[in-house]
């Protein structure tokens, strides 16, 4: 018998069918799986069949939040006691509003994930609880309070590396400290610090103020811009979907080290100038996805007013609309095709008050990538010599249609991209009547066929960035405006 | 030509071939594109359309024929109004201005500031070119810009009125040795007066930093910048700013002058004025008005320093003559533009 079968060593020695071992992993995994579905199910079985058991809660522990201001939990906590005062919640209710308090916490990005919320009954022996009565623990573990980042970033046509500090939790109430320093290939260096802290305990509304030194080169038009800016910001949710931004910013531009043969606009531009301005930017993004939506429309506004009353020496309402709607293509037979046709508008006019004349840094630039593809960056609008210099209105349009690559599938975020898109570039039209000009101007962005070009590409959605890489025509250009032929490639988070 | 640095610098690289552009000429870009490919390219853009608009605020198209000086000054860039004839209320830019006035050279005005300028200080000029010049920018009509280095060959090139023939080595030699003079004697004293006294608030402030911008912490961050690179500057010539040796310079440097231009109307005893006439009333135009600026924005200070190099000027007729002769002859003091830029 000893013979016939193997010693127990060999039994263990031998080596296990990889197989069988998988297998039998898998099977342990699904069975765990089974388990904690179970689990859940009981427990959702075990609320359902308590939703409106009355409770109140007696007290909230909150650990582990050793940085954290007790006011500042108050400002999220206290309100599931209070509720509690009229009459008592039920246990569903509870849960619910114990969920968005977490949720809350999650959101102020102070905490390690996932924050742990525990409900427990009191000591029924302590005379002062009642029989409705729940304690809840929250474990909350605070992230470290300083992170200290080096990268490189690509952002809408540029790309640049940066080293960032954060300073999490500053002063116990979810402030954030942002220090950035950044060096890249158009903003040249750029040094940035921003202060962000929650209003009232909530994460939706947000207060800010900051600063920023930069010299940016302007390529397109023969000079570097310097800027000297310090802003304070108020940025809040409307809506899940919607987001407001009111800014005031107060900025010293100047432009400086002009190139050889800069143009005579350019070389009227240069020098100082400051700019006293409140914006209010609002976005409304009911689009699945931002870089590569299949479905949804997006919206935003940006109003800017300058000089008046806020000083400052240039004086405008400038203000700027983009839009963008996705509709997936059914196919028959097929639920996801991934076919979609995206459409895109924008437009902006920059509104001169005062008699003023506008000047290049608060002109608009349209043209490359991430706007009017096929054409280079403010490659559009009005040029002399070969500086772009920028217009008072613009109004540029796309369609593209997005397919998936065949073999690829539509689950990957690779689409195949068919797209025409133009767009107009103006300066204000002369004469003495600000309002006239502006309405001309408008009307002469629709008087003949935009500047347009056509092409056909790949969009690739990373998780950072869109890439794209089209190969394109100009079909229309206006004399002087820098059209490409062929091959070009665009990284950003914002594409028309 | 624009510069290849033009189209290099963007997050976008592409293998296209512009039409009559620099970096891919279309020679070096046929090396390589397929033959189909370029006949392809060929047929686009399918439809050309006029160029657009220039924004308002840029050299305009009728001031593009003429010669633009970019200088300090308060004037309208008004193209109808006889802006070249308003004085700048800087000494070497009204030195170039005077001296362009004086070769009967036509030329339009532009405020500005050294950040336009190609050397870092004003002024500069830019030359209308003739169509079929070989400088001729197509697309902006006007030449390179020429610093105040470059001025003077450039004026000799382009005045139509004879250059001063038959000067000896001598008086050459005369007049830059004068000019040395002004620059090493009467700068300093000049800056000390303009940005290290009083004057810097009643003065240089105003005419310098107040017309260009209306921000109260940028006018005060300017003018200490101002008066910072002023006292650096005559510092070089006089160290620890003795005023006596300051203004007891100037004062010997006028009164050569004068000796030099004596009993003729201009220096050398010249037909018609030169440079140096030119140079010295930069100075002594500026001395001599109790107001500058074209709205009269700039005012010497009456306390007893910010006066004190006027009262020097003040002590020589034959100078106080000679800049009231180039006054009358070049400049129309009263016609003053209206409009204040």
């Amino acid at each position: 018998m000893a013979n016939s079968s193997p010693s127990i060593y060999e039994q263990l020695q031998a080596k296990v069918d990889p197989e069988i071992e998988q297998e039998r992993l898998r099977h342990s995994r699904e069975l765990q799986q089974r388990q904690s579905e179970l689990g859940q199910a009981r427990i959702t079985k075990l609320i359902e069949n308590n939703s409106n058991l009355p409770t109140t809660i007696s007290s909230i522990y909150v650990s582990g939040a050793e940085n954290t201001r007790r006011s500042f939990l108050d400002g999220i906590f206290k309100p599931l006691l209070t509720a509690n005062n009229g009459r008592s919640l039920t246990l569903a209710e509870t849960i619910d509003r114990l969920g968005i308090a977490a949720d809350k916490l999650r959101r102020f990005d102070i905490f390690k994930e996932p924050i742990e919320v525990t409900i427990g009954k009191p000591d029924q022996a302590d005379s002062s609880s009642t029989p409705t009565d729940l304690d809840v623990y929250v474990l909350a573990k605070e992230l470290p309070r300083l992170k200290l980042q080096t990268g490189t970033d690509v952002g809408n046509t540029e790309g640049s590396a940066y080293v960032s500090l954060l300073c999490r939790n500053l002063f116990g109430g979810a402030e954030s400290l942002n220090l950035n320093g950044s060096y890249g290939t158009r903003t040249r260096s750029s040094y940035n610090i921003n202060l962000t802290s929650p209003i009232l305990s909530n994460p939706d509304v947000l207060f800010d103020v900051g600063g920023v030194s930069s010299a940016t080169q302007n390529q397109w038009a023969s000079h570097e811009e310097v800027l000297k800016s310090g802003w304070t910001r108020l940025r809040w949710l409307g809506s899940p979907k919607s987001r407001h931004e009111l800014s005031y910013d107060h900025s010293w531009r100047q432009i400086t080290g002009l190139s050889g043969n800069a143009s005579p606009t350019v070389r009227t531009e240069a020098g100082d100038s400051v700019k006293s301005s409140l914006t209010h930017t609002w976005t409304a993004d009911y689009r699945d996805n931002a870089l590569l939506p299949q479905s949804g429309v997006y919206l935003k506004t940006i109003n800017e007013f300058a000089g008046g009353l806020l000083t400052g020496d240039v004086n405008f309402w400038k203000t700027t609309v983009e839009t963008q709607g996705i509709l997936p293509i059914p196919l028959p037979g097929i639920d996801y095709g991934g076919i979609t046709l995206t459409a895109a508008l924008r437009g902006g006019l920059l509104y001169p008050l005062a008699m003023q004349k506008s000047r290049i840094s608060d002109r608009f630039s349209l043209g490359g990538p991430n706007d009017v593809r096929g054409f280079r960056l403010a490659g559009l609008g009005p040029r002399d010599g070969s500086d772009s210099v920028g217009g008072d209105a613009f109004a540029a349009a796309s369609a593209s249609l997005h397919f998936p690559i065949p073999g690829v599938g539509p689950e990957r975020p690779l689409r195949g991209q068919l797209f025409i898109n133009g767009g107009r570039l103006l300066a204000l039209q002369d004469g003495q009547d600000t309002q006239k000009r502006a309405l001309n101007t408008i009307a002469e962005l629709g008087n003949g066929l935009p500047s347009t070009s056509a092409g056909i590409g790949l969009v690739y959605a990373h998780p950072i960035a869109r890439f794209e890489l089209n190969f394109s025509l100009p079909l229309i250009v206006r004399k002087g405006e820098d059209a490409r032929k062929g091959f070009s490639f665009g990284v950003g988070m914002n594409f028309m | 030509m624009p510069s290849p640095s033009a189209a290099t610098n963007t997050a976008t690289s592409s293998t296209q071939s512009r039409p009559q552009t620099n970096q891919a000429a279309p020679s070096s870009t046929s090396s390589w594109t397929p033959k189909p490919i370029r006949i392809l390219f060929s047929h686009f853009p399918l439809q050309t359309l006029p160029a657009n608009q220039l924004p308002s605020r840029t050299l305009s198209l009728t001031s593009r024929k003429k010669h633009t000086l970019f200088i300090f000054t308060t004037a309208c860039a008004d193209d109808s109004s006889n802006a070249a004839q308003i004085p700048s209320f800087n000494p070497t830019c009204l030195k170039w201005q005077t001296y362009l006035l004086m070769r009967g050279i036509r030329f339009g005005i532009r405020p500005s500031n050294n950040h336009a300028s190609p050397s870092g200080s004003l002024p500069f000029l830019t030359p209308s070119e003739s169509p079929n010049s070989k400088e001729h920018n197509k697309s902006t009509g006007i030449g390179k810009p020429i610093p105040a280095g470059s001025l003077q060959s450039w004026i000799n090139q382009n005045s139509d009125s004879t250059k001063l023939q038959g000067e000896d080595e001598a008086l050459i030699l005369r007049e830059s040795a004068f000019l040395s003079l002004l620059e090493h004697r009467v700068r300093p004293a000049w800056l000390h007066a303009f940005y290290l006294t009083a004057n810097l608030y009643s003065l240089a402030a105003p005419l310098y930093i107040h017309s260009t911008t209306t921000s109260g912490l940028l006018r005060t961050w300017q003018t200490a910048q101002l008066r910072t690179a002023a006292l650096a500057e005559v510092e070089k010539t006089v160290p620890k700013l003795d005023l006596e040796v300051l203004y007891h310079g100037a004062e010997s440097a006028f009164e050569a002058l004068e000796t030099a231009l004596g009993e003729g109307d201009w220096f050398f005893g010249r037909e018609q004025p030169g440079m140096l006439d030119a140079a010295v009333f930069g100075y002594t135009c500026l001395l001599s008005n109790q107001r500058l600026g074209v709205e009269m924005d700039g005012k010497w200070s009456e306390e007893e320093t910010s006066q004190r190099l006027r009262g020097v000027i003040h002590r020589f007729k034959r100078l106080r003559d000679h800049q009231a002769r180039v006054s009358d002859r070049y400049f129309s003091m009263s016609k003053t533009g209206s409009q204040k830029v």
